[in-house]
């Protein structure tokens, strides 16, 4: 266990920062992605507005702790 | 919307979408996998490692989880945008099968002939789902809604609107 804590120890911060940047450009190619979906084949225009907003609320936050977490364990 | 044409006076009578027990079996896994973090979490919490090491589990679990939601959220748009559509002069059956492919097809109310409901296993008999088949004539293939929930009240809606199209078009040869 000792060995496993301080292997991720030693991670350069540039590779979490890629990490992080992958994370957020992932959740940014599907919410254009959604977007378009919802916008173009939805019934119920008023719905998928909300349920979009719901993404991206929820990602936001969690994007959002993802990166106040690496700030918090680097700096 | 794009592909589906709804005609001016057209009346859209209901939507039908698979059974959320279809979207619970499809996401499970996504649930589980989105345990992980938490369980890591309390096991750190449980060995009394640095609040530093703390801060990098919580970046790994947020990382993680943001990627389960958009999966999550993936699966969702397909469940929601696979559809059949009842208006009262036909019916549109949208297939999503992923965010890339899916087919729009529709058939008027009156060429529907026969309409079978399939019911199959214990799941599907408790929690009230199954497939209805619905034959159209002069079509070669079957239109299908699978895992429907309240198949029965769904095949009833359907003949009754079924017959409303027939008595409609016999009105419009009689006058």
């Amino acid at each position: 266990m000792k060995d496993f804590v301080d292997s991720l120890e030693s991670l350069a911060p540039g590779f979490l920062w890629m990490g992080a940047i992958f994370v957020l450009a992932f959740t940014t190619l599907i919410s254009l992605t959604l977007s378009y979906h919802w916008k173009e084949y939805s019934i119920d225009s008023k719905t998928s507005a909300k349920m979009f907003k719901g993404y991206l609320v929820v990602a936001g936050i969690l994007v959002v702790a993802m990166i106040l977490s690496l700030i918090l364990y680097l700096y | 919307m794009a592909g589906v044409s709804i005609d001016a006076g057209e009346k859209v009578i209901a939507e039908y979408r698979r059974h959320w027990y279809v979207l619970v079996t499809e996401s499970g896994i996504i649930a589980f996998l989105a345990f992980l973090p938490f369980i890591a979490l309390v096991a750190l919490t449980a060995t009394g490692y640095s609040e530093r090491l703390l801060f990098f589990v919580l970046f790994v679990s947020m990382g993680w989880l943001t990627i389960l939601w958009s999966l999550f959220f993936i699966i969702w748009t397909n469940y929601y945008l696979d559809v059949w559509i009842l208006t009262d002069r036909k019916i549109i059956d949208i297939e999503q099968y992923t965010l890339f492919s899916r087919e729009v097809s529709e058939f008027r109310l009156d060429r529907v002939q026969d309409v079978t409901v399939e019911v199959k296993g214990i799941v599907a008999t408790m929690l009230r789902f199954g497939t209805l088949h619905v034959e159209t004539a002069g079509a070669v293939r079957e239109f299908v809604i699978k895992n429907v929930p309240n198949p029965y009240d769904v095949r009833d809606e359907i003949m009754d609107w079924h017959d409303k199209a027939m008595k409609t078009l016999s009105l419009q040869k009689d006058g």
